[in-house]
């Protein structure tokens, strides 16, 4: 047989090239990743070269704002019941504008309502946070007026009276559980089924309000979280008949729809004397408080570096009252209204949700005091990055508490106004542009 | 996968920039993590795969290799050559070791005759400069000391794009002169990423910087017929070299290295070449373009290879090839010079007739410093073609 050279046979020089294909694929896939033998104390990756600047900002604020009134007068998630003997104490308010003034007995036609009997309303309880004693008395009034659109707090908390009592009791601790049925007085709820009078002809407006042997504070569902307080009435003492069940409703005022919904059911404050601090910044309390902080940052550091941090350095003040021991929940936001919006009070309603851009928080104690820090490395890095729009949002943040308006614990911290020593800082830790990564 | 030969564009830096960078020192990045990517990266040289299987001994001769002007007129035709180059190194430091895999396409070519002239133009790579590190650390923010993720990259290099004129006074003396640019381009990032609970933002910051130089060089082919000996020469004279942080300001300025070297190859044995080569190369000419502390050495190269042919395909002969070099590589590991020795095989087998070449070369470098050892197989694939 006549032999031929190894590599000039076709297989040979197939095996060949199928072996040089092997070998480039499989070189193809790159792995450049030689960080195994860099450690802090390896010669051969002795560090990045890259400067890392710290500096303070003293005063970082333009200027700071207190604003009051948090959440707005029926947009209230849950509503407080709080009673705090001299110094503060809520109600809530329920109207049930729309009251069934007939019923449908089994197998017959509709009739008018002469007859009411256990007329109740439930409330939908919540215990997060709250402060019970070993009973509560929840007593229930009747605030309706009788005007037509009395969306003014006075004439409802005038009749906060014993005589305008319709309904309530003394409940043990142990019966403030998820939900609660509150008796109200038949022939009161009655006498609302069949009132003629033009104005407040199948209405019924109704405050509900917690005393107790010390502090109480806890929260009822409310129409925004699905949980509101409904009244419950049987039409008849026909036991066949079903009972009625009537959910808050608002009649007035007929021209504004949203109104109408924010007052089916309100938080309102009958008293609060517990004292401010002048030269702070107050979160939190009953009604609800929040601070707007506009920023007055350097542009050099802040639009023309590499943010690694940008800590806002808060100094709290100590507030020894309402739950002084308890703690706030603070929350930052960013303000979404741009710097055109002149209006402060406005813009720190335009916030974004908490955890948006900023993913800090603070927990303080009303009662201590000292320097509290907030992250906000992220939020100023956005900031720089929209420094060119024309638009772009203020350099401001709202700072919230927690459960906004709905317990009467306090945050305070100094403001702008306060000494250098005690006024609102940041500290900002910086990459400057610098020409690393030459060898 | 990357071409490390390429000229790249890149976008200005503004004012602001200028000014902060004129008012702050520059620093530099050492985070390479081996031994031949120190300072702006590993000199490949442009060595064609047939040159690479000798142990670059036939470099000087070579007319696929970048580096003697006048050894271009060996290459008979027209010809169009294209090479891939995978790395596959291994890094050990004090019982770790690291495994990389670097790909690269470190030369193309194509080379014409007209006459008694012939005219090459090429691109190869000069020095590559690209790792990747990923490592833990702690990093130190004011008085507070975090846990960190070390992010560091650097992508590019430098390349060499020659025009050479070799002229043919007679079959045996050939005189060869180019023209060299030196484009680059360089993306060095840094980043650490620290976890959430640190409340520190992540950062990943990258400079481009871009390189701009050129040379000359010359060389020599003279063939010594009775003695069966082919002679060469060459050197390369450089010009400036600039490096600027995007394309407007420069932060270093050196000179393309003066590079001299010289070869003889016998070639008495019938289908057969032994090849010395022995080379300097002055790299402290790149003094200025990097920062004051960069280590430079000037280097010798030597090699030693042959080529010898094998059977026949076509009518045309197998060639098998082998050799050794060791090298001086241009950055220092600190103040201790790094020198890379590399033992090399490789095969060129032609097709349709030789119309084609496939030729395959393999090394295996080493280099050490004390306490360091580096390890790398560096494959070569070249095919040229003539048509």
């Amino acid at each position: 047989m006549r032999g031929r050279p190894f590599l000039a046979s076709r297989r040979s020089l197939l095996g060949l090239a199928l072996l040089a294909g092997a070998a480039l694929l499989g070189a193809c896939r790159e792995s450049l990743d030689s960080g195994g033998v860099c450690s802090a104390s390896s010669p051969l990756c002795p560090g990045q070269g890259v400067e890392i600047r710290d500096t303070i900002i003293n005063p970082v604020l333009a200027f700071d704002s207190t604003y009051d009134g948090f959440p707005g007068r029926g947009a209230e998630y849950f509503l407080p019941l709080v009673s705090r003997g001299d110094t503060l104490q809520t109600v809530v308010v329920v109207r049930y504008d729309s009251l069934s003034t007939f019923y449908l007995p089994a197998l017959d036609t509709a009739r008018s309502i002469t007859y009411v009997d256990s007329a109740r309303i439930r409330l939908m309880i919540d215990l997060a946070r709250a402060s019970i004693p070993d009973s509560v008395n929840i007593d229930i009034y009747d605030v309706d007026a009788g005007t037509a659109d009395d969306t003014a707090a006075a004439p409802i908390l005038a009749r906060l009276k014993p005589q305008y009592r319709i309904g309530g009791g003394k409940y043990a601790k142990a019966q403030l559980i998820d939900s609660l049925y509150v008796s109200l007085k038949d022939s009161a709820v009655l006498a609302h089924v069949r009132d003629t009078l033009p104005v407040t002809k199948g209405r019924m407006r109704i405050a509900i309000r917690v005393t107790g042997k010390g502090p109480v504070a806890f929260r009822i569902g409310s129409v925004e979280s699905s949980a509101a307080a409904y009244l419950w009435y049987r039409p008849s003492n026909d036991t066949s008949a079903r009972a009625l069940v009537i959910a808050p409703a608002s009649a007035g005022p007929a021209d504004r729809a949203d109104v109408r919904r924010d007052l089916m059911d309100y938080m309102l404050v009958e008293k609060n004397t517990l004292p401010t601090l002048p030269g702070t910044m107050m979160l939190g309390g009953v009604p609800g408080r929040r601070v707007y902080l506009r920023f007055n940052l350097p542009k050099n550091i802040t639009d023309s570096t590499t943010i690694i941090r940008a800590t806002l350095r808060l100094t709290q003040a100590r507030y020894p009252f309402g739950d002084p021991s308890d703690s706030v929940i603070i929350h930052p936001h960013i303000v979404l209204a741009s710097q055109f919006i002149t209006d402060n009070r406005r813009a720190s309603t335009l916030i974004g949700v908490t955890g948006l851009v900023i993913t800090d928080s603070l927990a303080v104690v009303p009662r201590d005091s000292g320097q509290r820090t907030l992250e906000l490395y992220a939020l100023v890095r956005q900031w720089a990055a929209q420094s060119a729009s024309p638009n772009a949002p203020a350099r401001a943040v709202v700072l919230t508490a927690a459960n906004e308006g709905t317990f009467p614990r306090v945050a305070a911290f100094y403001s702008s106004s306060a000494s250098a020593g005690l006024r609102p800082t940041m500290r900002i830790t910086y990459i400057p542009k610098i020409g690393f990564g030459v060898p | 996968m990357r071409m490390t030969s390429r000229v790249c564009v890149t976008v200005g830096a503004g004012s602001t920039l200028l000014a902060a960078l004129l008012a702050t020192p520059v620093s530099p990045a050492a985070a390479q993590g081996s031994l031949s990517m120190q300072g702006f990266g590993y000199p490949i040289g442009g060595q064609s795969a047939r040159s690479q299987g000798s142990g670059s001994a036939l470099a000087g001769i070579d007319p696929q290799t970048p580096l003697n002007p006048a050894s271009i007129v060996l290459n008979g035709r027209l010809q169009a050559y294209g090479q891939y180059e995978p790395e596959f190194r291994t890094v050990t430091i004090g019982g770790n070791s690291t495994k990389t895999t670097t790909s690269r396409f470190p030369l193309f070519m194509v080379t014409g005759h007209q006459n008694k002239a012939t005219v090459a133009l090429s691109f190869s790579s000069l020095m590559d400069r690209t790792w990747i590190n990923t490592y833990a650390d702690t990093q130190s923010l004011g008085s507070e000391r975090i846990a960190s993720t070390v992010l560091t990259q650097s992508v590019g290099g430098i390349a060499d794009a020659r025009l050479a004129v070799a002229w043919t006074f007679t079959e045996y003396f050939h005189v060869g002169g180019a023209v060299h640019l030196y484009p680059g381009d360089n993306k060095v990032s840094v980043g650490r990423i620290f976890s959430d609970s640190v409340h520190a933002g992540n950062f990943d910051v990258t400079n481009a910087y871009t390189f701009a130089g050129s040379a000359l060089s010359l060389g020599a082919v003279y063939v010594v017929a009775k003695a069966h000996l082919i002679l060469s020469g060459d050197l390369r004279l450089g010009g400036q070299l600039a490096m600027r942080l995007g394309d407007s300001t420069k932060v270093g300025e050196g000179k393309i290295p003066f590079r001299a070297g010289m070869s003889a190859s016998y070639d008495g044995i019938s289908g057969s070449v032994f090849s010395v080569r022995i080379g300097t190369e002055r790299w402290s000419d790149l003094r200025g373009l990097g920062s004051s502390s960069l280590g430079l050495k000037d280097a010798v190269d030597m090699a030693i290879g042959t080529e010898i042919a094998g059977p026949r395909i076509s009518n045309t002969p197998v060639l098998f090839r082998a050799g050794y070099r060791t090298r001086g590589l241009p950055f220092t590991y600190g103040a201790t010079a790094v020198t890379e020795s590399s033992i090399g095989g490789g095969i060129g087998v032609p097709f349709i007739g030789g119309r084609t070449i496939l030729d395959v070369g393999a090394s295996r470098a080493t280099r050490n410093v004390p306490g360091i050892s580096e390890k790398s197989w560096l494959v070569s694939v070249g095919i040229g073609i003539r048509p």
